[in-house]
């Protein structure tokens, strides 16, 4: 006999994901989970859950959703929530809007300062470097392109003084870059940042980023899932500083031009370049205190030797997910 | 060989590490789900075995049985009623409890849903039966108590219709509470 409406499935949703994301939170912290590949993989978990063990849970297991269920095997049955009251309102009816709106918040925050953006910004004019920078900056592409087993991007140039360093596009990769870049930049900085943003190609994070943007959209109202989701972006920012510094052999060079750059791009842009990674532009952009600390906390690790992988990595996101759908199947 | 035996020793310890975390963090995750499942119950002063349905239908269907509801209800109650409790599961327990118009508690009915079953014991906790006599209920015999229920005195008849136990207590005048006992079957008057 079923009892669950459509409405207890979301209220799942938006809680499972939460325990989901606290769960892998704790294990990235208990088992020291510094390398950010091994991260990534371990929150994709979170991520992926509400997305796919959750319906399988509840495509698979109806019985769940049973009252016999509900009364005699569940761990916590989020309806009980309902029999106490605030301000004449069930607190299952409080946390359940309250998440909701939490997560749509937060959304929200990332969606319309990006969309707002894309609407303002202007494809940067046709132009082109003088040809012996042209002739060098193709040659350090190609040549750390072919280090990180990738093909070397086109080269956008941007004839502005204000410094512009991205990747962009899915199917015809590219790295934009101004002369406000060129000038700020010394040579072994250049390089560690063209290294960091063919690293993001390479693994394709611009395509990543536009799905992820779109499952952000999807679970709008699921606020753990849009904290993990800017989470996997600072990881995938960590993971391509890590490839890049292995690229150029130079930690330093990096955290160094990471630091100029930010510093002569901190506050908004006074003409805005379109950007075709939402996710990245969603996390660095809007909150330039939590920009600046990921910054900070970027150079920091890029002043350390690389941080060694853990052993048994696929054995442990594979633990996590069984685990955590055997807890998760107790709670509805 | 000795490299390859720590090597193996050190991968062991890892793995025994890994685990004894992932346990940790399960039973933490575990215990912290328990306790907010069972919190509702504390902050409400009942323990896991009371629940609350939201409607007679709902009520009905976690028991698995047609509810008997007076098939009387005097204009001074309001209908629906403000709280349902159930308790033993399914063909269990219901309490029902039905405010007049000022909002304060009128009518309580009681009844199990299992032949020969009692009510379940944590929806009669708290009560001090003060006074019994004997009468009947049409052909059933019956109780008639004063009894009070959390400090308030109410009066109760009891009786057995159907197999099944039922228990109606009304804070108004008792011919309204025979009128409505004499009234009581499965579905009462909807």
């Amino acid at each position: 006999m079923t009892s669950a409406t459509w409405a207890d499935v979301l209220a799942q949703a938006i809680f499972h994901t939460l325990v989901a994301s606290l769960f892998v939170e704790a294990l990235v912290r208990t088992w020291r989970v510094r390398d950010p590949g091994q991260r990534i993989a371990l929150r994709l978990t979170a991520l992926g859950y509400p997305l796919v063990l959750f319906p399988a849970l509840v495509l698979l297991f109806p019985v769940r959703a049973g009252d016999a269920f509900r009364e005699g095997g569940a761990l916590l049955v989020g309806r009980r929530w309902a029999d106490v009251r605030l301000l004449g309102t069930g607190m299952y009816q409080w946390f359940v809007g309250g998440l909701a709106a939490m997560g749509l918040a937060l959304l929200l925050m990332d969606l319309v300062p990006f969309l707002w953006r894309r609407r303002r910004a202007r494809p940067p004019e046709p132009a082109a470097p003088d040809p012996e920078t042209a002739a060098r900056l193709g040659a350090t592409l190609a040549e750390l392109a072919a280090r990180l087993g990738t093909r070397a991007p086109a080269l956008v140039w941007v004839e502005r003084g204000a410094p512009i360093l991205f990747c962009t596009g899915i199917r015809r990769p590219a790295v934009v870059l101004s002369r406000g870049a060129l000038r700020l930049l010394d040579a072994a900085e250049l390089r560690a940042a063209l290294a960091h943003e063919l690293a993001h190609l390479a693994r394709r994070d611009p395509a990543a980023s536009w799905v992820v943007l779109l499952a952000r959209v999807a679970m709008g109202l699921n606020p753990a899932f849009q904290v993990v989701s800017r989470a996997l972006a600072r990881d995938a920012e960590w993971l391509a500083d890590d490839h890049a510094a292995e690229a150029c052999g130079d930690r330093l060079a990096l955290a160094s031009g990471l630091l100029k750059l930010h510093r002569a791009t901190a506050g908004p842009p006074p003409v805005p370049v379109r950007r075709t990674v939402p996710l990245a532009a969603a996390l660095s952009e809007p909150l330039a205190r939590v920009r600046s600390r990921d910054i900070e906390l970027r150079c920091r690790r890029l002043l350390q030797p690389p941080a060694p992988r853990l052993p048994f990595g696929a054995a442990r996101v594979a633990l996590a997910a069984l685990t955590l759908t055997a807890l998760l199947f107790f709670v509805v | 060989m000795t490299g390859s035996v720590t090597r193996a020793r050190e991968a062991g310890l890892e793995l025994a590490r890994m685990l004894a975390a992932l346990v940790w963090v399960a039973a933490t995750s575990a215990l912290v789900i328990a306790a907010l499942g069972a919190l509702p119950g504390w902050i409400a002063g009942e323990g896991s075995a009371v629940r609350h349905a939201a409607s007679v239908q709902e009520a009905e269907r976690r028991l698995g049985a047609m509810l008997m509801l007076p098939g009387y209800f005097p204009q001074r109650l309001a209908w629906p009623p403000s709280e349902i409790r159930l308790a033993g599961g399914r063909r269990g327990s219901a309490a029902i409890t039905v405010v007049d118009r000022t909002g304060a508690p009128a009518v309580q009915i009681l009844q199990s849903t299992a032949e020969g079953a009692e009510i379940a014991a944590p929806l009669l906790a708290d009560r001090n039966v003060l006074r019994v006599q004997r009468t009947t209920v049409g052909p059933y015999p019956a109780t008639l108590s004063a009894v009070l229920v959390a400090g308030q005195p109410w009066q109760e008849l009891a009786w057995e219709q159907r197999g099944r136990a039922v228990l109606l207590r009304t804070r108004g005048d008792l011919d309204e509470l025979y009128h409505m006992a004499h009234s009581t079957h499965p579905g009462g008057g909807r």
